[in-house]
């Protein structure tokens, strides 16, 4: 280290190899965001609402254009509802028909076009619940709509994804990570 | 000339080259060779300007969200990747391991680049230099860390200069007190021998080899040689 502040060059040369590798990372991840045109692409699943078909933990996958297909009611999707931060990956269990004086008309099908449209609106429920998710939803609010979806989920990979359930749920491990990582490259000229 | 106060752990391989890497800055310097610092200025010009388009990229997403800033954020992605395609070309096609690029002041360039294989203990040097007239001169130098790194892990200058001095005449020229000579040795083993073999000892002294070596390969070298000649 001493050498370093000696040397400025070699001192710039290796703290951007550091930052490069911060910056690679964050620019794949947005990279990945802006093909999908999802704010986030990969996601994990943080509750057990959708067993059988995905565990706490699972890593997914989400599309979210319409060019090869529409959204269509039964696609599982991850949908953000107003004032809440955590995404919910549940199930589209019906699409908005007509609003009727007395209530609302679902329509276990998606049609006209309904999927590609922004303001289509759309009922989601989790598979391992019993009703569906209008309790989850903001106050006063009966629905959500296709904008609110930040994608269909198209793969996943079981499990992987508890490292990162592990470190939000106790915050400093990510201090660790980010400290050792960071000395290994810095001291690091391998 | 004393061995360096600075230690390093011998059994490794990086520290080993790195030391040796960063000696010989100091030491052409300090024969008055001008170092060109223009690559690594480059890598890290080309570098910094990508960490800052991702930085900014960091910023206006994290200030406004993903919708109103995708447009940017996608042409932030592909100007981010394109100059790191170039960086990675400039470190593997232009720089390709040069860790000296300098001219000396006789005028005659000089660019050393060096390598080494994991868990072979030699360092492998590529130094072409290039005299005023434009004669370029490429030679390869391997030679083992134990020559000028002791037990301890103390870097010794001296035998390293030498090792510069002598192989590379750019370096010879200027430093004209590293240069070992071989002449007196082979002169003494030179009686006896065949005209061929005096040449062919001149050879292997003027391709670069390394004294060390060209002592401890001269034997053999002759002994297949008379071999050659009875078959």
């Amino acid at each position: 280290m001493v050498s370093a502040l000696q040397n400025p060059r070699q001192a710039a040369a290796q703290l951007l190899n550091f930052a490069l590798i911060l910056s690679t990372a964050f620019m794949m991840w947005k990279g990945l965001s802006v093909i999908a045109d999802s704010p986030s692409p990969i996601v994990v699943v943080l509750s057990g609402s959708m067993e059988p078909a995905f565990q706490r933990g699972d890593l997914l996958f989400l599309w979210n254009r319409n060019f090869l297909a529409e959204t269509e009611v039964g696609e599982i999707v991850v949908y953000n509802v107003k004032g809440k931060d955590i995404p919910i990956v549940h199930r589209l269990s019906a699409a908005l028909a007509f609003l009727l004086p007395g209530g609302i008309l679902w329509l276990t099908e998606l049609t006209l076009n309904m999927g590609n449209r922004d303001d289509a609106k759309l009922l989601t429920k989790g598979d391992n619940n019993v009703a569906d998710d209008t309790e989850l939803y903001a106050k006063g609010q009966d629905y959500i709509e296709r904008k609110d979806i930040i994608g269909s989920v198209v793969a996943y990979i079981p499990f992987v994804g508890y490292v990162t359930i592990l470190l939000s749920e106790h915050p400093w491990l990510k201090t660790v990570m980010l400290g050792i990582m960071g000395l290994v490259v810095v001291l690091q000229r391998e | 000339m004393a061995a360096s106060q600075e230690k390093i752990t011998v059994h490794s391989l990086p520290d080993l080259k790195n030391t040796s890497d960063d000696a010989i800055p100091a030491y052409l310097n300090s024969l008055q060779f001008k170092q060109s610092h223009t690559l690594s200025d480059v890598r890290l010009a080309l570098g910094y300007t990508a960490f800052a388009i991702c930085a900014a990229t960091f910023y206006w997403d994290y200030k406004l969200g993903f919708e109103p800033t995708k447009l940017y954020t996608t042409i932030a992605v592909i100007v981010y990747s394109l100059i790191n395609g170039f960086l990675t070309f400039w470190i593997w096609g232009v720089e390709k391991g040069a860790i000296y690029i300098g001219t000396s002041p006789n005028g005659e360039t000089i660019r050393i680049s060096s390598s080494s294989t994991k868990h072979v203990p030699k360092y492998k040097l590529l130094v072409t230099t290039a005299s005023k007239d434009g004669k370029v001169k490429e030679q390869k130098i391997e030679r083992s860390f134990t020559e000028w790194f002791d037990s301890a892990g103390h870097f010794v200058p001296k035998p390293f200069q030498q090792m510069f001095a002598s192989n590379v005449e750019t370096i010879g020229r200027v430093d004209t007190k590293n240069v070992v000579k071989k002449e007196k040795k082979i002169k003494a083993e030179d009686d006896g021998k065949s005209m061929n073999e005096k040449w062919a000892s001149l050879l292997a002294e003027s391709s670069g080899d390394a004294p060390i070596v060209a002592e401890t390969t001269a034997t053999p070298a002759k002994g297949t040689k008379r071999r050659a000649k009875k078959a």
